[in-house]
């Protein structure tokens, strides 16, 4: 800085004042060149860090003046699939951009330059240079560039971001249709082409193990060619059926990058290739308690091993897909059993914690003559459904329900509408919703037809019993060692026994008289299950016989086996016929004795008469007349003979079998006599 | 003499008949044939007739029937060598073969004393007349 100089030394002073100044002047312009060089390479330094920053930034950075690109970074280069930032100079960054989205941004450019309000921050969709889509957010500000204003854009990749937005979107769109009950097919079809959205290439397909666990039926494949699709529907599962086929069978995933090389696919690789189809990922859909419900798949058209986001898809799709087909299922179920309670014979109500009705099925309709638009919402105890011992004996039942406690069924009379009764079993169980006791389900089976037939069963009983019992045939069962398990009074009194129990301890194979006779019956319950009009001789308990005609049916119930029959005493009409065989061939020698006579009577006649003649012609005394005498003697012997035989004919009784012959009859006897 | 009409089937019995009455005074007209012993009670008057029950053509008692029915004064003596129940049955004396000549001479005169509401007029005398 120049200081001011003295008047006598003015000249000298003002010229050294000059020099002075020069020479602060030199020294000031030198220390602001040197500032100016310092600050130039403060900014250079500063550009370089700038420029630094920008080339390295991960964030896109560009300057457009409307629209028009006057600066980029590499960053954004490679955003959008350009080889260097240099080749987006001067394109217009409208290109880039959908018709919808180009207004937008238009719009908000305009307002930014006329200083209105506009989003710093936006999001949009881009296309790339190589026509890809990226979506992008954005955040503008007006900055001078080269003097003018211009837009600095800073740009962020949010492509990601937005996928897997979009996918939790697209999930959460899946769980409301499965929500909401649409059918599985087109939920699995929905579930498909979601996952397809979300990946490029990739065609989706999901199928199904079939109810025998060992085949694979079609689930959902929108875009796998048809023809394709048919011929694995119905695969049987394996260590080596393609990727789904193994991946159900070894329940764990199976990559095929190759299908052309894959050994798995060894059976199927034909197929899969004609269709243009070269990798195929599989997963198992397993259920809850880890039982496979089917497969999900990514095919691809070119070789191809999953990366990370393909593996994300893949673990979204299974985990909705085992949701889907379990809610189906679970829903078949829920709509099985609602229509088991619909068609039920029984009546299905359900009553709340208050007793007051919640449900009333069809049947509960049908046998009170109640429609349950008029029974729900009313307590059991007001509806005056149930007589009062019914009454009081359900709320009894009802509340120890309640606490918990087992009741066995129990038997209810209702009152129906129309004032008739029926007789009812009911049959309580606890519902319980989240762990508490939400109410009572209770069945009402309709016993009146049950109660005719336990006393038509009684009275049949009753009737057998009196049948067993009085019956005037003998009635046994034996077992199958011939032990008498059970028989009547009227056997007891055949056989000689005081009463049927004093028979107990008796074998059966003990009462024949002729064993032969057990084994030709045993033989014949061998072939036939039912013996009639067997005829045996039985041993009495006094040891006496007696005839008796046995009916006999061989019985089995599970391993055991009996023998069960009526035994007829027909020791009378045994004796009848004896006596009437006896009597017959009685007859028969009558017959024969009386002919006999005849024939000999008429010579006899002769013989007596003419020897009478000879007699009286011969002298008394004389030896010849002796001879008659004797000659005639002997006749008279032979008439005495036929004189018996005559007799025979006039027995006109029947004799007994074990008096043996009349004397009469026995010839030789009664000639004896 | 009364007429004594024998019949019987059997040729001996007829001529040991025939022999023992004929011995003892009765005529005898003997045949086999009961047709044509009803020809000869036509013909003639029989007191008797002896016939045996049980005969091919005809029974004896069917033979009596038919000759009473035109000559109801006739005796009827029947033998059997069969039991005698028909002949009981038929309410005529009968005799039982075998029997002797004496038996049978007996029950023939026996049977010739009966009376008869249909008698002819009898005979003078037995046979022991004749």
């Amino acid at each position: 800085m120049a200081k001011p100089g003295r008047a006598s030394r003015k000249t000298r002073s003002t010229a050294g004042g000059e020099l002075h100044a020069l020479r602060t002047r030199a020294a000031a312009l030198a220390r602001r060149a040197a500032a100016l060089r310092v600050a130039q390479a403060a900014l250079r330094e500063s550009e370089a860090r700038y420029r630094t920053l920008s080339d390295r930034s991960i964030q896109g950075i560009c300057i457009h003046r409307d629209f028009i690109i006057l600066f980029a970074n590499p960053a954004l280069a490679t955003m959008f699939g350009f080889e260097s930032p240099e080749a987006l100079l001067g394109l217009d960054l409208r290109r880039a951009l959908a018709l919808d989205e180009r207004t937008r941004l238009e719009g908000y450019h305009a307002a930014r330059l006329h200083g209105e309000a506009a989003p710093l921050r936006y999001e949009c969709e881009a296309t790339r240079h190589d026509g890809t889509r990226i979506w992008v957010e954005v955040m503008a500000s007006i900055v001078s560039w080269a003097g003018k204003p211009a837009v600095l854009g800073t740009v962020v990749d949010i492509t990601a971001r937005k996928r897997v937005e979009g996918l939790a979107a697209a999930q959460v769109r899946v769980l409301e249709m499965i929500g909401s009950n649409v059918p599985l097919p087109r939920l699995l079809e929905e579930l498909t082409r979601t996952i397809e959205a979300h990946a490029d290439g990739m065609l989706a397909s999901i199928l199904l193990l079939d109810e025998d666990g060992l085949h694979l039926r079609h689930g959902a494949a929108p875009s796998l060619p048809e023809p394709y699709v048919r011929a694995i529907d119905g695969i049987a599962i394996g260590p080596s059926v393609g990727s789904c086929g193994t991946a159900a069978y070894l329940r764990e995933p199976t990559v095929a990058s190759k299908i052309q090389c894959d050994p798995r696919w060894a059976d199927y690789r034909d197929l899969a290739l004609a269709h243009g189809l070269q990798a195929c990922w599989s997963t198992p859909i397993t259920s809850a308690d880890d039982r496979v419900l089917g497969t999900f798949a990514l095919y691809y058209r070119e070789p191809r091993e999953p990366g990370l986001w393909e593996l994300k898809l893949i673990e979204i799709a299974t985990r909705l897909a085992r949701i889907a087909i379990e809610h189906h299922r679970t829903e078949e179920e829920r709509a099985s059993l609602a229509e088991l309670v619909r068609e039920a014979p029984d009546a299905i109500v359900s009553v709340d914690t208050q007793g007051r009705f919640r449900t009333f099925n069809p049947a509960a309709e049908r046998m009170s003559g109640y429609r349950a638009g008029e029974i729900i919402g009313t307590p059991f105890s007001e509806v005056g459904l149930l007589d009062a011992p019914s009454l009081a004996r359900a709320a009894h039942n009802f509340q120890r329900a309640l606490a918990g406690e087992h009741r066995h069924p129990s038997e209810l009379t209702i009152v129906r509408k129309d004032g008739s009764l029926l007789p009812l079993e009911a049959n309580l169980r606890l519902i319980r919703r989240d762990g508490d006791v939400a109410g009572m389900q209770v069945t009402l089976r309709d016993v009146t037809n049950r109660r005719q037939a336990e006393a038509a069963l009684r009275a049949s009983a009753e009737r057998y019993r009196l049948l067993f019992e009085r019956n005037l045939a003998g009635v046994f069962r034996v077992g199958s060692d011939g032990r008498l398990l059970e028989c009547n009074p009227a056997l007891a009194q055949l056989l000689g026994y005081p009463s049927p129990e004093s028979m107990r301890a008796i074998n059966a194979r003990d009462l024949y008289v002729d064993p032969a006779d057990r084994q030709r019956l045993l033989a014949r319950l061998q072939s036939d299950e039912t013996v009639t009009n067997h005829e045996v001789r039985w041993r009495r308990a006094d040891s006496t016989t007696v005839w008796v005609l046995l009916n006999v049916r061989q019985m089995v119930e599970g391993i055991s086996t009996w023998r069960e029959g009526i035994a007829i005493d027909i020791t009378d009409r045994k004796r009848a016929e004896e006596a009437a065989r006896e009597a017959a061939a009685l007859r028969t020698v009558a017959h024969l004795a009386n002919a006999a006579a005849h024939e000999i009577n008429n010579p006899l006649t002769t013989v007596i008469g003419r020897l009478d003649m000879l007699a009286q012609r011969l002298p008394d005394g004389s030896k010849e007349r002796d001879l008659v005498a004797k000659a005639r003697a002997a006749s008279d012997r032979i008439r005495e003979m036929v004189t018996r035989m005559h007799q025979i004919t006039r027995i006109e009784y029947l004799i007994g079998p074990d008096e043996g012959l009349p004397p009469i009859l026995d010839l030789r006897k009664s000639s004896d006599d | 003499m009364p007429a004594i009409l024998v019949v019987d089937d059997e040729d001996d019995i007829r001529s040991f008949i025939q022999a023992a009455l004929e011995e003892r005074g009765y005529r005898v007209l003997a045949t086999r044939d009961p047709q044509h012993a009803l020809r000869i009670a036509t013909q003639e008057p029989i007191h008797l007739l002896l016939t045996d029950v049980v005969m091919p053509l005809m029974k004896g008692t069917e033979l009596a029937r038919r000759l009473q029915a035109f000559s109801p004064s006739t005796r009827v003596l029947l033998m059997s060598a069969y039991t005698l129940l028909e002949a009981t049955a038929s309410g005529y004396t009968n005799l039982a073969k075998p029997f002797t000549a004496d038996t049978l001479a007996e029950r023939v005169q026996h049977v010739l004393d009966q009376p008869s509401p249909f008698a002819r007029p009898r005979p003078q005398g037995g046979p022991s007349d004749g």
